[in-house]
This record gives C-alpha cells, sequence and structure tokens, in this order.
C-alpha cells in the first residue's frame, strides 16, 4: 500500500485537526507528508504478527491516591492567562447553530 | 574559579566554604548573559531580579547559620517548556507568548528546595519539536563552538548556555534525543533519565509516553548532582515511578573493571550515514574504557533501523492529541474574531496563527496516523515495532551492563543546512530515539574535538533506572580522556 498525501488528505487532517491551512502552506504540506509517509512505509515489513502494541514506557499501571481533597490552584490565577473573559468565565464565539 | 569554568559541585562547595557569595556568583552569571547571550540567543527570559532576591536570601542564611541544600548557590537555567511562577513560558511558540504559570513544575520546585539560583528559561524548538533549535519562534539558538552552526535541539538553548558558561547548569526535556543530542553538539554532559524516573508535573508535553526531563551540565558529577535532586515519586505525575532512588555521586567510583560494555554493530560498523571521524572517535573510546577494564561485547540490534519511523508516528499521534489544548480559549494565542466566526473557526484560526510549520506538520501527522481508516497501518503498527524494538534492547541489557555508541552521527551542522527537508533533520536522530521507545536512560558524553573542531558525543545506554552504572562509566569516562574539561574558546574571556 502505497500512502498519498495529495491536497484533499491534507484539507482532511487539517480539519479533524481544526487547523487552517493556507494555500500556501499546503503544497509544502503535501510534498513533506509524502516524503514522510514515503520513508514510514518501511515498518510495513516487519513481521509483527501476534505482537501486542506498546502505548507506553511505564506499564507498571496507574497508581490511585487517597480519596481526600487536595488544595488546587485557585480560580483567579487559572483565569490569568485567559484571552477573553465574560464576567469570570472563558468567553467563546456562539457554539450551537453552526454547520459544522 | 569563574563563571566561565563553573561547575555545579564547583559552586555549591565555594558557596558552602563561603569562598563566594550567591549574590557574585550570580551576578557573574547574569553579566556573561548581558555580554554574550546576543550572539547564542540562548535565554528567552532572564528573571535577574528574582535570581538576585533569591541569592540574597541564600547569602542570609549562610550566615545565619542555616542548613545548605545541594544546589546552594548554584546559577542554572531551565528550558522553557517548564513552568516556574514569575517567569514566561513560551515553548518557543508564539501560541504562549505571554502565558505565565500559574504554578512551579515539580522540579522547578525541587530545585528552588535545594537552594539553586534560577537565571531564567533557555531557547528551544518549538514546543520541542525540532533537532536543531532553529524551529523556535524567537530565533534560532547558536552554537558556542561556531556561531554560524546549530546548537542541537530540542534543548539547544540549554545546551549552548552550559557549553558557553552562562549558567553551571541547566534542563531540558527529551522525547527523541533533546537532551542528549544538543549535549553533544555542544560538547557537554546531557542526560535522559528512565522514563518515570522524574516527575513531568509542569513540563509542556509534547509525546506524554517519550518525555522526560534530565540535566545539561559541563560533569558527569554535575549530572548526578541534579539527578538526586530531580528524581523521585511525585503524586501529582501518576508515570512517576516509586522506584527507590539511589546516592548517584556514591556511584562514581571511577571502577569500570568487569564491567560489560555492548556495542551494537547498527551503531557504529554498520551505521549508515556516519562521520567517519565519529566513528573513529567512539572506538577509541571504547578502547580507553576497555583498557581501564571494561569488557566490550559485539550486540546486534537489528530493528534499529525502524526507530526513526516507529518514533516518528507515535510522537506526533501523541503530539497531535497534546496539542488540542492550544484552542484560544482558556490560554495561549486567540485570533481576532470575525463577523459570523464560530468556534470551530476560533479554534483553526487562532491554532493557524499560534503554530509554527514544523509544528502544523507534526500535528498533521499524527492526526493522520491516529485517523479512521489509517490508525491500524500506522499508529498501531508503529507501537507493535515499538515493542521489538523495546525487547530487542531489554535482551541485550541482560549480558550488558550497558550499551554504547555515538549520540549524533555527525557534529553541528550550518544553521539553516536541514531546515528545508524536515525528513532529513529527522535521520539526525537514529541513534537517540531507541531510549525515549523503551524508556530507558541514557547518557551523551563529550568525546575528544572531531577534526574540525567541533564536539561530539558518546553515548551509554542503560538498564530501566540503572542511570548509576551509566554515571559511573561517564564519570570514568571523561576523567581518564579529560573532556569534561573542554571549553569552547568563544566567549572565554570573563
Amino acid at each position: 500500500m502505497s500512502p498519498h498525501a495529495d491536497a484533499a488528505v491534507v484539507a482532511q487532517m487539517a480539519r479533524l485537526a481544526r487547523l487552517r491551512v493556507s494555500a500556501e502552506e499546503r503544497d509544502g504540506l503535501v510534498r513533506d507528508l509524502s516524503a514522510i509517509l514515503g520513508y514510514v512505509e518501511e515498518l510495513q515489513a516487519v513481521d509483527t504478527t501476534g505482537v501486542a502494541p506498546m502505548i507506553h514506557a511505564a506499564e507498571q499501571g496507574t497508581p490511585l491516591r487517597a480519596d481526600v481533597a487536595q488544595p488546587g490552584l485557585a480560580a483567579h490565577a487559572i483565569r490569568s492567562n485567559a484571552p477573553a473573559l465574560e464576567a469570570g468565565s472563558f468567553a467563546v464565539p456562539r457554539v450551537l447553530g453552526q454547520g459544522a | 574559579m569563574t563563571a566561565h569554568t563553573a561547575t555545579v559541585t564547583g559552586c555549591a562547595a565555594a558557596f558552602a566554604a563561603g569562598e563566594v557569595s550567591a549574590v557574585a556568583a550570580t551576578q557573574a552569571a547574569l553579566a556573561r548573559i548581558a555580554a554574550l547571550d546576543g550572539s547564542l540567543n540562548s535565554h528567552l527570559h532572564v528573571d535577574a531580579q528574582g535570581a538576585l532576591a533569591t541569592a540574597a536570601q541564600l547569602d542570609r542564611d549562610r550566615a545565619a547559620g542555616r542548613a545548605l541544600g545541594p544546589l546552594s548557590g548554584v546559577p542554572i537555567s531551565l528550558k522553557d517548556n517548564l513552568a516556574a511562577i514569575g517567569m514566561p513560558m513560551t515553548a518557543g511558540s508564539r501560541m504562549l507568548h505571554g502565558y505565565q504559570p500559574p504554578f512551579d513544575a515539580t522540579v522547578t520546585a525541587r530545585l528552588k528546595a535545594a537552594g539553586a539560583v534560577l537565571i531564567g528559561k533557555t531557547n528551544l524548538d518549538e514546543f520541542a519539536m525540532g533537532s536543531s533549535s532553529e524551529s523556535s519562534a524567537f530565533g534560532c539558538v547558536h552554537n558556542p563552538w561556531d556561531l554560524n552552526r546549530v546548537p542541537g535541539g530540542s534543548s539547544g538553548g540549554s545546551a549552548a548556555a552550559v557549553a558557553a558558561g552562562l549558567v553551571a547548569a541547566a534542563l531540558g526535556t527529551d522525547t527523541g534525543g533533546s537532551i542528549r543530542q544538543p549535549a553533544a553538539l555542544c560538547g557537554i554532559v546531557g542526560l535522559k533519565p528512565t522514563y518515570g524516573r522524574v516527575s513531568r508535573y509542569g513540563a509542556v508535553a509534547y509525546a506524554s509516553s517519550l518525555d522526560q526531563i534530565g540535566p545539561l551540565t559541563r560533569t558527569v558529577r554535575d549530572a548526578a548532582r541534579l539527578l538526586q535532586v530531580i528524581s523521585g515519586a511525585d503524586a501529582r505525575d501518576s508515570t512517576c515511578a516509586a522506584a527507590p532512588v539511589p546516592d548517584f555521586e556514591a556511584a562514581l567510583t571511577r571502577d569500570v573493571r568487569g564491567l560489560r560494555l555492548g556495542v551494537p554493530r547498527e551503531y557504529l560498523d554498520d551505521a549508515q550515514g556516519l562521520d567517519p571521524a565519529v566513528r573513529a572517535a567512539v572506538q577509541a573510546a571504547l578502547h580507553v574504557l576497555e583498557d581501564h577494564g571494561a569488557v566490550l561485547v559485539p550486540v546486534a540490534l537489528p530493528h534499529t533501523r525502524f526507530c526513526i519511523a516507529t518514533y516518528y508516528l507515535i510522537a506526533t499521534a501523541e503530539a497531535s492529541a497534546n496539542l488540542a489544548r492550544y484552542d484560544g480559549v482558556r490560554f495561549g494565542h486567540r485570533a481576532v474574531p470575525q463577523a459570523g466566526d464560530g468556534i470551530d473557526d476560533l479554534y483553526a484560526k487562532s491554532r493557524a496563527e499560534g503554530f509554527g510549520a514544523e509544528v502544523k506538520r507534526r500535528i498533521l501527522l499524527g492526526t493522520f496516523a491516529l485517523s479512521a481508516g489509517y490508525h491500524d497501518a500506522y499508529y498501531k503498527k508503529a507501537c507493535q515495532v515499538r515493542r521489538l524494538i523495546h525487547d530487542e534492547l531489554l535482551a541485550a541489557l541482560q549480558t550488558c551492563d550497558a550499551l554504547a555508541g555515538p549520540t549524533s552521527p555527525v557534529p553541528a551542522w550550518p544553521i539553516g543546512g536541514k531546515s528545508e527537508n524536515p525528513l532529513e533533520m529527522y535521520l539526525m536522530d537514529v541513534f537517540t530515539l531507541s531510549a525515549n521507545l523503551a524508556g530507558l536512560p541514557g547518557l551523551s558524553l563529550p568525546l575528544p574535538l572531531h577534526p574540525s573542531g567541533l564536539p561530539i558525543g558518546l553515548q551509554l545506554l542503560g538498564r530501566p533506572f540503572d542511570e548509576a552504572t551509566l554515571l559511573r562509566i561517564g564519570d570514568a569516562y571523561t576523567s581518564f580522556s579529560a573532556t569534561d574539561l573542554l571549553r569552547p574558546p568563544w566567549g572565554a574571556a570573563p
């Protein structure tokens, strides 16, 4: 199987990643991603029959702590980096009613 | 002792003995940054006021006879993807321009508790994605051995600052070699600890199954001192292991007799693209260790050739998920909204404006690797090959105490020399990626200079949680060869 990062694939990935890609960027991305996907194609030659995917370097599991309230960051500290606030809340454009 | 030649242990000892005040050591570091960093661009932020206040307090503590820490009076900088209260954190990206973290990373808190004087934040490839420190939104970093060359990356600011003697040490992060490779290209010591050895709370996440924080220093003993301070379990990072932390400096016996040092042929004899002088220097270093009693063991790691493809699929997949948090809502860059823009327009425009080219490339590649229809052939396949790479390394380390080879296949290249071709840049990481994929500790040590006059590095890989053996070999080698005394001629005047 030969991968193909054509303009349609780049546009689809950009949509999934919520990343606007300009027309000038698109051609370079098609070229670079095609080269990279062509390179990683060599993995298909490795026999991985029955090999469990290793998704993490630490496979000891996730430790749990006691279910006791801990002090956290103050709300004003978290809000202090917000690009836009309204009445102490994060401001966003209209979320509903958009054709997505 | 001047700032230009200072070591961590030397600074701490001089301060403890009353030979130098913390304020004087801090002023010396600040003076060198003021004089030299216009040429290096190693620091994105210098907190002179905060550093001098910390130093003055340390001087008062010493005068009052209070207990000192293992890093008391030592000027240290942090890679700018590690949070410190009172200093901005950009991760080298326009996306985080102006961001002020409201908390300390665990490593920051531990350095402070150990008495370190935090000087500033060092430059890096944007979001630590790069091998040359050229993808920073705030300009590239220059190598103090040759200002026209890259310092390596992504912790290039940390490496350049330590090599040039601006600070005694710096912390970096290593996802695919980002501590070890710049250390090699700048002629210093760089340690990537075992995955889980050091808490990553407060580090900007790039690829969470691979990222580790570690020290860049001039000597192996300095690396041991810093590792001691930053290691150990942390309730704020569930991947941080409860493994016991040994006394790393006590391991520095300079005795390597009987240690079995594996020499993978894929890292040396059969390595493609390896500079012949780098190969010769590594072989010479192995013979130095052999002369002192180490046993060289031929090893085969046939899956090495798949490390780059495996890494760039897994790392970008994880990055595409981690960087989804930069949406222009809670923090970070936000595009100016246009009439009629909805939430998706805000996300897409903010991210388009905030991220640079390499970050966009990796987000899209990672999105591809995880997307429906491609996931099994790309991400899952890479995770399966990752296990083969891991198992092969662990098997070799059952019969060997450590594995040895070059850190980077070549010395530092000219700025702009590889930035047009991302794949060519990725190939530079061939020897460093395996440690991240397998979660192993890796240590880069300065070798004698390349015939070009540039630094090169020897890499040691060890068993999980056995940094002590790597540090022991590294301390022995650098003392036998005196390569821990290498200093760039540039900036030697105080």
